[in-house]
């Protein structure tokens, strides 16, 4: 009896004790090498978000933070779709939404598990593919630590007259893959002023913000939602592939200025994304 | 030959050992299964569902024999109905244990259950309704070294869908019944139950912009005292600094204190409740939100309700911080008085409220709740100036004749909607009046009736609700009922919701079958949101047990 007192209190003790009290600072500085190296593993974030969303403004200011954290390394790409997305008299009746959007959102079922969520290169964690916030940063972390598997260089030109674009994707495959490989290519637009819902005082008036700036939102993709095969079979290290896309923006309201194109390359039967680029439109 | 020998022996036995067991063995299990056929409706919002329908599908099999038991649940989501979390899609067996007890000792492996107290450092626990099954995945002790001392001890992970969560959660429990340790105090008027429990879990720190803990403990006492007529519960909770999505990553300790005093005799009974949560969200995963990896329960200090339009604007514990008080009065008025009449009254006072707790900013150039910070600062006893949630109801239930009975209710109901749904449309003021009568035909044949009212200004304004059933026990029932939006200013929302079904048991299987639509609702917890979609469509659920 007695010993078994004395292993329950040394038990407790234990657990008790294993608590990690964490003193000021709680943030780290950024200790980020200077990236040296030509090529690079560059990741794509898809933050899921609405302008009806209160919670919304405080995930972008985390993609924000982390695309300062790692610069050049994320690709972030706003997508509104869903719910808070739907438009709402008067001062939500601007419609971000748009067919690729709403396809992703559909088939993640991001927008039944609720915004903000955001996909990490499409990766499946644990069975699921939807990563909430505050999660991002350390899923981003350990993607940035491995070699990169594909270097995507892209060239293109845009007729501001016909506003047609025309890019070629040159795609070095550094890793062996044995699944079809597939590229899309996304546009995004960034500083649109609008409304934005908002709940958190520390981010920004609420219950909205009139002026809020809206970056990086999905427009629509060049070559449709899921993109093309940029090799069939499977492609070895040293493989060199190409693809080239025409795309004319019907949209006059964009703002072709603040516009941009994510190229990225993923597995056909993973879905997980191997590679990804950003580039202006103009 | 010795080898021979030995082996045919120690087959025998084992072979033996296993006939013992199946002799005793018993295996009990229950099914459901609730598929669901959509339609598409624009008017309400239900959407087109590509596979038309879906299906959400449970077994449960429990094996026992003497002092072994083992239990398996399977589980299918062709696809996963609507409302239900999407991350469930597919099947399999996410649940399975094995469990052996000797004497004062139990051992568990595998899939359990537990609950330390009243849940506010633990409880792990399936709510099927509501998708949540957060149980642990490894091993439990539960051991009674003494009379009235009873020990627990628990580690593993929680449910993920069909896989598991990141953290590991550890925990010790001990409660002692001083009224167990002998005869002398076991006849006393008094008794007194202590008990106190360590939780921790563990998850790794891989961020890369905030220095995080690997390890978050807690700790909780607690007592129950009884003494004739009165009861008097209470449990206190305290937490270490544990930055989560839900918090919003801020590094203030929690601590949550839930305590109740009750009084109860014949025909009378009152109970006051308070409860204070300050920053309590505790999760196996710091990222986790909505119903996922919950490793505490918060109890609601408010009156469930169950009639449609009470339930409109229902409250949920805010983790963040929440005062809450409650007070439940019980009297039944005596047959043969006037209000009592010839079978007595039975009347149920109840009120509840839930304010913010008072948060003070750290200093002047940090924000309340800013990230990467404390957060705030709170006084313990103070209460916060925002209402979250108040509802006031009264509900008499009368007994007319030997046919007729009735219940009637009235509530007043004010709902936060920015802080209970995480919206921005306000608050909302309701009156609810509810009249529910079953007349009894025949012994074996009855009709039930509800009519329901909401009046309120705000959000989709007044709602009426009607509702007939019949039963014809113990094998049939039939309903009917309509929720009408008939206040709401659009003329083209002005809906019925109207709903017709039946059921039917036989033995202990059932089957019941609705047909009708189902408005939009959104759920929200700790600051994200799921959309339970409207639908319109064929519900089929059937049970057995066996």
């Amino acid at each position: 009896m007695k010993k078994l007192f004395q292993i329950c209190i040394i038990a407790a003790i234990a657990i008790f004790t294993s608590c990690d009290v964490i003193e000021p600072p709680y943030t780290q500085t950024n200790n980020n090498p200077v990236v040296t190296d030509t090529v690079v593993r560059k990741v794509l974030l898809e933050d899921y978000t609405g302008h009806q969303c209160p919670n919304c403004p405080g995930a972008a200011i985390i993609a924000h933070e982390l695309m300062e954290l790692y610069p050049g390394k994320i690709s972030l790409i706003t997508i509104h779709a869903g719910l808070f997305a739907n438009l709402a008299s008067p001062n939500y009746m601007t419609d971000f939404r748009c067919t690729t959007g709403n396809d992703l959102n559909t088939y993640f079922g991001v927008d039944l598990i609720g915004n903000p969520n955001g996909t990490i290169n499409r990766k499946e964690y644990s069975g699921s593919r939807i990563i909430g916030p505050n999660d991002w940063a350390s899923k981003i972390a350990e993607l940035l630590m491995l070699a990169p598997e594909a270097d995507i260089n892209t060239t293109h030109t845009f007729n501001t007259t016909t506003s047609t674009i025309d890019l070629t994707a040159k795609v070095d495959v550094l890793a062996d893959f044995s699944n079809p490989i597939m590229i899309s290519a996304y546009l995004t637009e960034d500083s649109i002023v609008d409304y934005q819902k908002n709940n958190d005082p520390a981010v920004g008036t609420t219950p909205e913000i009139a002026d809020y700036v809206h970056m990086h939102v999905l427009r629509g993709s060049m070559n449709g939602t899921w993109g093309d095969t940029l090799c069939s079979g499977g492609a070895t290290v040293g493989t060199q592939l190409s693809k080239t896309l025409s795309y004319t923006v019907s949209n006059a309201s964009w703002n072709k200025d603040h516009m941009n194109i994510v190229v990225f390359i993923y597995d056909a039967a993973t879905l997980e994304i191997i590679q990804t680029e950003e580039v202006k439109l103009k | 030959m010795k080898k021979f020998f030995a082996a045919a022996f120690i087959l025998s036995s084992i072979a033996g050992a296993a006939q013992n067991v199946l002799q005793n063995a018993q295996i009990h299990g229950d099914f459901q299964t609730d598929f669901q056929y959509y339609l598409p409706d624009s008017s309400i919002g239900a959407d087109t569902v590509p596979e038309k329908l879906l299906s959400n599908g449970y077994l449960n099999l429990l094996f026992t024999s003497g002092n072994f038991s083992a239990g398996v649940r399977y589980e299918n989501y062709n696809n996963v109905m609507q409302g239900f979390d999407p991350r469930y899609k597919g099947s399999g067996i996410p649940y399975r244990f094995a469990s052996y007890s000797h004497k004062d000792f139990e051992i568990t492996a595998g899939n359990y259950y537990e609950q330390f107290g009243s849940g506010l450092l633990l409880r792990s626990y399936e709510e099927r309704s509501l998708g949540i099954d957060n149980s642990l995945d490894g091993i439990r002790i539960r051991y009674k070294p003494y009379k009235g001392i009873y020990l627990k001890g628990a580690i593993g992970q929680q449910r993920f869908f069909f896989d598991k969560g990141e953290g590991i959660v550890r925990g010790l429990d001990g409660e002692i019944n001083l009224n167990e340790f002998n005869n002398k105090w076991a006849a006393s008027k008094l008794k007194v139950t202590v008990g106190g429990s360590f939780v921790s879990k563990y998850q790794a720190d891989r961020d890369p912009i905030y220095n995080l803990p690997q390890n978050v403990g807690g700790w909780a006492v607690r007592t129950t005292l009884i003494y004739g007529n009165w009861m008097l519960n209470g449990e206190y909770a305290h937490k270490v600094n544990d930055p989560s999505t839900v918090n919003k990553m801020i590094y203030k300790p929690g601590e949550a204190l839930f305590t109740s005093l009750s009084y109860s005799k014949k025909g009378f009974g009152i109970t006051l409740s308070a409860k204070r949560i300050d920053n309590m969200n505790f999760r196996s995963d710091r990222s986790a939100t909505g119903n996922v990896l919950t490793m505490n329960y918060l109890p609601a200090l408010t009156k469930p309700h169950s009639y449609t339009l009470l339930a409109f604007y229902p409250y949920a514990s805010q983790p963040n911080g929440e005062m809450a008080f409650q007070g439940q009065l019980n009297y039944k008025i005596k047959k043969g008085t006037k209000l009592g009449g010839h079978y007595g009254t039975d009347v149920a006072v109840n009120y509840s409220r839930a304010n913010a707790i008072d948060m003070q900013k750290i200093n002047d150039s940090t924000a309340l709740m800013q990230s990467g910070t404390l957060g705030y600062t709170s006084d313990f006893f103070a209460i916060g100036d925002e209402l979250y949630f108040e509802d006031i109801n009264i509900e008499i239930s009368h007994k007319f004749s030997k046919k007729v009975k009735g219940i009637f209710t009235w509530a007043y109901l004010t709902y936060n909607s920015d802080i209970i749904e995480g919206h921005t449309d306000g608050t909302f003021y309701s009156h609810i009046g509810v009249a529910d009568v079953t007349y009894k035909i025949t012994p074996t044949k009855s009709l039930r009736m509800e009519v329901q009212h909401l009046m309120t200004k705000q959000d989709e304004k007044n709602w009426a609700n009607a509702m007939i059933e019949f039963t014809l026990a113990p094998k049939w029932f039939f309903m009917a009922g309509d929720s009408y939006n008939y206040g709401n200013p659009a003329d083209d929302k002005k809906l019925h919701y109207y709903t017709t079904g039946f059921g039917y048991t036989k033995n202990s299987s059932r089957i019941a079958i609705t047909y009708g639509k189902q408005r939009e609702g959104i759920v929200c917890v700790g600051g994200v949101c799921r959309n339970v979609p409207a639908s319109y469509g064929f519900l089929v659920t059937i049970t057995s047990n066996f």
